[in-house]
């Protein structure tokens, strides 16, 4: 084993070397445009493709060198267990992508942290492991696809996206993403078998290597069939290329344009508040403001993607920093790369730590001001245990208007107080307890006595290149001018209002029914990982539309029939036959292909 | 009890235990399919121990596909094999220590240095014999410090070989091993190979194109026909099965039908040549009643008895033609 391991090792460690200098030099000129260890979690995303490529790559060179069947003899036909000659392989590669990936990443922090005034936080350190760990799985992934019968079966690279972008924080990643890595390892290494034709025989090992390739056919089909419903649309429709779906549906730009005034006046065409009439024709000549709950959720410590947690002061020319570990932001002259302190709860020089992490300058409970003169910060709002901010706060009609979880508020400024930056006075509050799972949309209109705010209230959705409000229904509320409020209009069965945007109708719905069982494994990572904030914000799956059962009734049934007919005649056990049926009805096409993978058709005279 | 088959145990050796037994190769039934095409048919073959077995076939007749499925690599589709007494479906690392395998591709590292190589194989095999080793590689020019990219084809199996025997295997699968090298390199190949099953008891099955390596080398002749057996006996045996009368006809040649046993007919010079299987004098009777003005019995050679074997029944039009 030592002796393969050193064969492979000395096969490509030029390359390896070479790679792994170019990657050195890729960062050192990343760092001279940008703050590479703040890049945005999408930039963060991007690179980690980079890396995974990297590794598939490398399996497809390494491993699939032996995919000629006179190499896989040569490989496999030795006084060696094919584990260890999967183990002596997958460590050299796990050298030399460490050599090509982590070597360079962990330089590269080691010495920022050592030799410049960048934040450099331990979180930095660990999400070095998960950039290896990401590279090895899509090594793993390749070598399955070399050791397998079926070279598809690389689609199982696309199951540990699932685990891949999560605002969580890395402590609480790393225990599944070894996890997965430990799967994949282990997969691949069944998979160095002497016959790659035969199936896979132990149930277990069948059962381990089905379920990830399962899922990796679903989110691919999943993606895809979206891009394919988009295009159709787009080539059914007509439309020119540079156009969107968008602007060839005339209703759904007028109802865009008019939907906050639009549905204030339909709100109250059911009132039977003497003033309805008036208000209706007030409305569209009044400036609505709009407070949207696009706020799900905020930065936890520790968490592996960055977000925007940095302001720049232009006037001190400091761009200040957020660190993790010291839940302070840290203040560094970009130009001359100058430490200029800590700042802290009370500002700048301060060493209290903050609480929760800041971001937009605002953290889920309280709401800051800074003073540009005096680098002091000031804490204008503080909300109550169990309460948070659904939106950023809105200056607006004279007022600080405040979205929560289970509020809407309206500020106004102490002009009495000396400092501008004394806590605001409460002018009125509306509770909006309805929307308890999803803060509701808010608009507000000011009256000459009181306010008009209308609460529009909507059922979970999914957020996924457009936008599709469902069940949604409505109130307008009248506040007069003590805060006393009254409901004075009712909306239900909505349907005027659900418009798409953005995206072809269709999209939508080429979700569910593909797969219900694996649609709803795929969003639990989502739902059990994502503690930190989302931008966009992560929202519930889109509910199940009823029209579409029969579609996905229909393709279990017609994955049960092919899965049948693949396997008439095969010389399998019948609990293997019916496990194999079984999955094939319950997850549907999925299934299927991994099948036609995994377990060979019966010869045919 | 008496052992009416050519490889019958004699009663003073010892019998095959569980642990050793008397036959390297068994197959039961072997059948073979990639799709519809079947690659085995139904073989049953039982190679002994010791010598050389050759294994010979037209293309497509599974010579290969048996070796995979000897090996493990191919599962069949019906049938038993067994490789040295074990499951061929289920060979250890122990087994394949005991196995050596060489193939006319000749795969080694590339990227390696001979003595790299050499190295590594010598740690992976208990029984590594250096000095057989040397004494192989000896007969192929090659440097230690060689890179294996570096080498030509014959020093490839030159080194493939030496490696391969050093391993001191039971048993030692060469299939087409000399395919492509030259005179020089092929003749220094077969040299070792006939001199290694000298000093030891490996087994060797060789499989090959050319009758002229079959017939210096093999003890055992197997033919291979669309994965079915169709013979195995000493190569001398069957030469004595095959014979080629030479005959002329001043008239007419006969329908090859009305002629039993004819693999082959060509037409030289005006004489017919009949190469035919298991005739006796009566054939020359019976192409005297055929017209036949005169008629002589002769010999062949391996080359052209396996040639006329394998080609019976595969007349081309051109070839009709001019026997008609």
């Amino acid at each position: 084993m030592k002796d393969l391991f050193v064969s492979e090792w000395r096969r490509f460690r030029r390359l390896a070397l070479i790679a792994g200098g170019g990657h050195c030099l890729a960062l050192l000129f990343l760092s001279r445009a940008t703050n590479v260890l703040q890049l945005s979690y999408e930039s963060q995303g991007l690179m980690l493709i980079l890396y995974m490529v990297l590794g598939l790559t490398l399996a497809l060179v390494q491993v699939g060198s032996y995919r000629k069947p006179s190499q896989w003899m040569w490989l496999i036909h030795r006084p060696l267990p094919p584990a260890r000659i999967f183990a002596a392989l997958s460590l050299s590669a796990l050298v030399m992508l460490s050599l090509v990936v982590f070597l360079p990443l962990l330089l590269f922090v080691l010495l920022t942290d050592a030799f410049t005034t960048h934040v450099v936080d331990m979180r930095h350190y660990v999400a070095l492991f998960y950039a290896l760990a990401f590279t090895m799985m899509a090594w793993c992934a390749g070598a399955l696809a070399i050791g397998s019968r079926n070279r598809i079966t690389v689609a199982v690279l696309v199951a540990p996206f699932l685990l891949a972008m999560h605002l969580a924080s890395v402590w609480a990643l790393l225990l599944p993403v070894l996890v997965c890595l430990a799967w994949l390892t282990w997969i691949a290494m069944h998979s160095f078998r002497a016959d790659r034709s035969a199936s896979i025989a132990r149930s277990g090992v069948l059962l381990l290597t089905a379920l990830p390739l399962q899922m990796g056919f679903f989110l691919l089909v999943f993606h895809l069939s979206k891009v394919a419903l988009s295009a159709a649309e787009i080539m059914a429709s007509n439309a020119q290329p540079s156009e969107t779906v968008l602007e060839t549906d005339p209703n759904a730009v007028a109802t865009l344009r008019s939907l906050s005034q639009d549905s204030f006046t339909r709100g109250l065409e059911g009132s039977q508040d003497p003033r309805a009439a008036a208000w209706r024709e007030q409305i569209p000549l009044l400036d609505v403001v709009d407070l949207v709950p696009d706020l799900a959720r905020f930065p936890v410590r520790d968490q592996i993607g960055n977000l925007p947690a940095s302001w720049w002061d232009s006037k001190r020319s400091i761009e200040w920093t957020f660190s993790h570990d010291r839940m302070m932001f840290h203040g560094r002259d970009p130009k001359t790369g100058a430490d200029r302190g800590w700042w802290g709860v009370t500002g700048a020089g301060d060493q209290n730590a903050f609480e929760q992490i800041p971001a937009f300058g605002m953290s889920s409970h309280a709401f800051f001001a800074i003073d540009d003169e005096t680098q002091r910060q000031h804490e204008l709002m503080h909300l109550p245990p169990g309460e948070w901010f659904a939106g950023r706060p809105v200056r607006a009609l004279g007022r600080i208007l405040v979205l929560t979880n289970r509020r809407v508020l309206a500020y106004r400024e102490d002009r009495q107080a000396v400092s501008k930056f004394a806590p605001l006075q409460l002018d009125w509050q509306l509770p909006t307890d309805e929307g308890r799972d999803q803060p509701p949309a808010v608009s507000v209109v000011e009256l000459l006595d009181g306010w008009l705010v209308k609460i529009f209230y909507f059922a979970p959705k999914e957020m996924d290149g457009f936008e599709s409000l469902v069940e949604p229904w409505q109130q307008v509320v009248y506040v007069d001018a003590t805060g006393q409020a009254t409901v004075v209009g009712t909306r239900r069965n909505i349907r005027g209002i659900d418009v798409t945007l953005g995206s072809p109708p269709l999209v939508p719905k080429a979700s569910w029914w593909l797969s219900p069982p694996l649609y709803a494994l795929a969003r639990w990572p989502g739902s059990a990982l994502d503690r930190g904030l989302t931008q966009p914000p992560q929202l519930a799956p889109l509910p199940v539309v009823p029209a579409f059962y029969p579609v996905a009734a229909a393709l279990m049934t017609l994955s049960f029939a092919l899965g049948w007919w693949w396997l008439r005649g095969a010389r399998i056990s019948a609990g293997r036959r019916w496990l194999w049926l079984a999955s094939c009805a319950i997850l549907g096409l999925p299934a299927f292909l991994s099948l036609v993978c995994l377990e060979p058709r019966a010869t045919r005279a | 009890m008496s052992h009416s088959n050519l490889y019958a145990i004699p009663k003073n050796e010892p019998q095959p235990t569980a642990e050793v037994s008397h036959y390297v190769i068994e197959t039961d039934r072997l059948d073979l399919s990639y799709g519809r095409k079947k690659a085995l048919d139904q073989l049953s073959l039982r190679i002994p121990r010791g010598r050389i077995h050759a294994i010979v076939g037209a293309n497509g007749a599974g010579k290969t596909s048996l070796f995979r499925v000897l090996l493990g690599f191919q599962s069949p589709t019906g049938g038993r094999a067994s490789i040295l007494g074990h499951d061929c479906t289920a060979l250890t690392q122990r087994e394949r220590a005991r196995i050596g395998f060489v193939n006319e591709e000749h795969s080694i590292p590339s990227w390696l240095r001979v003595d790299e190589v050499v190295a590594m194989q010598r740690r992976l095999y208990p029984q590594w014999n250096d000095a057989r080793y040397r004494g192989v590689i000896g007969h192929f020019h090659v440097q230690p410090e060689q890179r294996i990219a570096e080498l030509s084809r014959g020093e490839r199996a030159g080194v493939n070989l030496a490696m391969a025997l050093a391993q001191q295997p039971e048993l030692l699968i060469l299939d087409e091993p000399t395919l492509g090298l030259d005179v020089v390199a092929k003749r220094a190949f077969l040299e070792t190979v006939l001199s290694s099953v000298e000093e030891s008891d490996t087994t060797i099955i060789y499989c090959s194109h050319q009758m002229e390596e079959i017939e210096r080398l093999a003890d055992n002749l197997i033919i291979l026909e669309r994965g079915e057996l169709k013979h195995m006996s000493p190569p001398d045996e069957f030469c004595e099965r095959v014979q080629l009368w030479i005959a002329e006809f001043p008239l007419f040649a006969p329908e090859l039908e009305a002629l039993p046993g004819v693999l082959q007919c060509q037409r030289i010079d005006g004489l017919f040549h009949f190469v035919v299987l298991d005739q006796d004098d009566g054939f020359g009777a019976l192409l005297e009643r055929h017209g036949a003005r005169r008629h002589q019995r002769g010999a062949v050679n391996l080359d052209r008895a396996v040639n006329a074997f394998l080609a019976r029944g595969h007349a081309t039009p051109e070839e009709e033609r001019e026997l008609r």
